[in-house]
């Protein structure tokens, strides 16, 4: 999953997905040694954000735009100026991390008159597995809802299905038509698939480039023992698909 | 819905509410549980339900009052500040016996403290919090599907026992997404309700809801009403879950999100020949003191672990009966503790021991 547009959103319903798949794509952009900045617009979630991580993207070269400090830590929609700066400069790969439903989009429709500008991505991120868009006549209503509120127009769908630690391949397929479905429906593309990186393997093909996912954000326990459990199939696999890649 | 979902904590309590057939909801936002409100805002018009976002937490407590006096399964939610405003309306709904149930996703207090996760309102929801000689029904859940579970459960147990059920989170429970599955609760029947004022109609004595007892002898009375409501309570309805205690040397004491990070430690223990357990309370109160003091008549350490001060410490210590030493580690301020800081205490406690 690459974009030729050097401005990437993320936008989708609460736990789509959103801001593990910005982080993947950020990091990918920078070992391509592009100049990178992730926006963290997330003004509707207190947890699990992009800026948790700010301290380790810095040290990788990816600059994060958030608030500032302790501002960082407070539950206020706020906007940080830096944003609309990044958008100008031609020399910039700015990826959005945009906050859930309509709600999180709401930030981004502040940027629209900028953006409709600029040549920009607007991609939905669609989880099948999560209540409001198990569906294609939620996954519409939600694209609507996300329109409305951004200003902007959805440019294609990125197929993120997963049922957390208990992801099978079957889940994966499964979900991936349900999306293909509501695309064709509305005449966007699907852009590309978000899949767990042990899981790549497994799911094999899903008629839409696979874009491998290492997941950033987990719970405390998730990041030691009870994760180490599975660590050794994890490695695995991982192993697995980096001895493909490299025969590719 | 008989396929998973990956829901937040928040919103599957908030669905697991609706199955129950929670029928109004009254609340203020309040990070970090507003992802409930959220979805019941979303999903109770769909089912011409009552959602109402009151004018604040001192409202809601008090339609909440209004709507168990009338007999319908009624939710309110709120994170710890908004919880303390709550306390007086607890207090006269335990005392006027209405079944209710109360949500509190805690954040690191006092004060408006942090919007990051605590337990310390543990001794608030157990010793009482408002004003009188009445309990809550306090229930930890530690994973998504649990909260679920323990939501259905406290909507039950308010019914059964005429009392208010609070649901005592963190905020990582409510934000941390995990997968769910909802009981089947089709033709589910709930219990007769012939104290509630549903309009008479004629036909029976008038039902009147309140909490004022001006004569001493009645007012006393009704405590010792209460008393043997909550006796019974406390000889039934105690819960709690082990993990690797039958031979541990140290058991673990801790509830809630704290108890997935002990069991994580734990088993780094374990890979280091260091018999650990973990004793986790799901029912806060009544504290599931019997279980514990069966732990306790081995000779074995305790270590209470928690997101607070050290509020449950002196719980474990009656529950033992002081044979044996109840050590404490806790993180504060919304610091989760990590597994590697528990271990490092599990080993230092042990260590100590060896010296002894």
């Amino acid at each position: 999953m690459q974009f030729k547009n050097r401005i990437v959103i993320f936008v989708g319903a609460f736990g789509s997905g959103k801001t593990e798949i910005a982080l993947n794509y950020v990091r990918v952009l920078r070992k391509q040694g592009k100049q990178v900045a992730i926006v963290d617009l997330d003004i509707a979630s207190p947890y699990f954000r992009s800026r948790d991580v700010t301290e380790k993207l810095t040290t990788q070269g990816i600059e994060v735009i958030a608030p500032p400090g302790e501002l960082a830590l407070a539950d206020l929609p706020i906007v940080v100026p830096r944003t609309k700066g990044a958008f100008d400069d031609p020399e910039l790969y700015v990826v959005v991390d945009v906050g859930g439903d309509d709600i999180g989009a709401t930030a981004l429709g502040r940027f629209s008159d900028q953006l409709r500008q600029l040549p920009h991505e607007l991609l939905l991120v669609v989880n099948t597995c999560r209540p409001f868009t198990k569906d294609v006549s939620g996954i519409k209503t939600m694209r609507l809802a996300v329109e409305k509120a951004a200003h902007l127009k959805v440019t294609g769908l990125v197929s993120n299905t997963n049922l957390g630690s208990e992801t099978t391949p079957d889940i994966v397929h499964k979900g991936s038509e349900i999306i293909a479905n509501a695309a064709e429906q509305m005449g966007i593309p699907v852009v590309g698939a978000g899949v767990r990186e042990d899981l790549v393997l497994a799911v094999g093909n899903l008629g839409v480039p696979i874009f491998p996912i290492t997941i950033t954000l987990l719970p405390p326990w998730y990041k030691s023992s009870m994760f180490t459990r599975d660590r050794r199939t994890v490695m695995a696999a991982q192993a697995a698909l980096k001895d493909k890649l490299q025969k590719q | 819905m008989s396929e998973k979902l990956l829901m937040k904590g928040n919103e599957a309590l908030g669905e697991a509410a609706l199955q129950a057939g929670c029928q109004l909801y009254f609340a203020y936002p309040i990070t970090p549980q507003s992802e409930l409100p959220e979805y019941l805002s979303r999903r109770m018009p769909e089912l011409g339900r009552v959602f109402l976002q009151a004018e604040s937490e001192i409202a809601a407590i008090n339609m909440v009052y209004g709507a168990a006096g009338a007999g319908a399964r009624v939710m309110t939610s709120s994170s710890s500040p908004g919880i303390s405003l709550k306390q007086e309306g607890l207090s006269y709904i335990a005392a006027a016996q209405l079944p209710c149930v109360i949500v509190n996703m805690s954040r690191g207090g006092p004060g408006l403290g942090s919007i990051q996760p605590a337990q310390s309102d543990y001794l608030q929801a157990t010793k009482g919090g408002g004003h009188g000689d009445y309990h809550l029904i306090v229930l930890a859940p530690a994973s998504a599907q649990e909260i679920v579970d323990l939501t259905i459960l406290a909507f039950d147990l308010a019914d059964q026992y005429r009392t208010p059920v609070m649901i005592m989170g963190d905020g990582l429970l409510g934000q941390m997404m995990e997968p769910v599955l909802f009981p089947d609760r089709t033709n589910v029947e709930l219990p007769e309700k012939p104290w509630a004022t549903t309009g008479r109609k004629g036909d029976r004595p008038k039902n009147i809801i309140h909490s004022l007892e001006l004569q001493s002898e009645r007012l006393e009375a009704h405590n010792q009403k209460l008393q043997e409501k909550y006796a019974d309570i406390a000889a039934t309805q105690k819960r709690s879950d082990e993990y690797l205690t039958e031979d541990a040397d140290v058991v673990l004491v801790a509830f809630g999100t704290v108890a997935r990070i002990c069991r994580s430690a734990i088993d780094m223990a374990r890979e280091k020949g260091i018999k650990a357990g973990l004793f986790r309370p799901i029912s806060l109160w009544p504290f599931p003191d019997e279980a514990l003091a069966r732990l306790a008549e081995k000779e074995r350490v305790f270590l209470s672990v928690e997101m607070n001060c050290g509020q449950m410490v002196d719980d474990i210590k009656l529950a033992v009966d002081c044979r044996r030493p109840v050590h404490f580690f806790g993180r504060v301020g919304g610091i989760v503790p990590s597994p590697e800081e528990v271990l490092a205490e599990i080993e230092k406690i042990m260590a100590g021991r060896c010296d002894a």
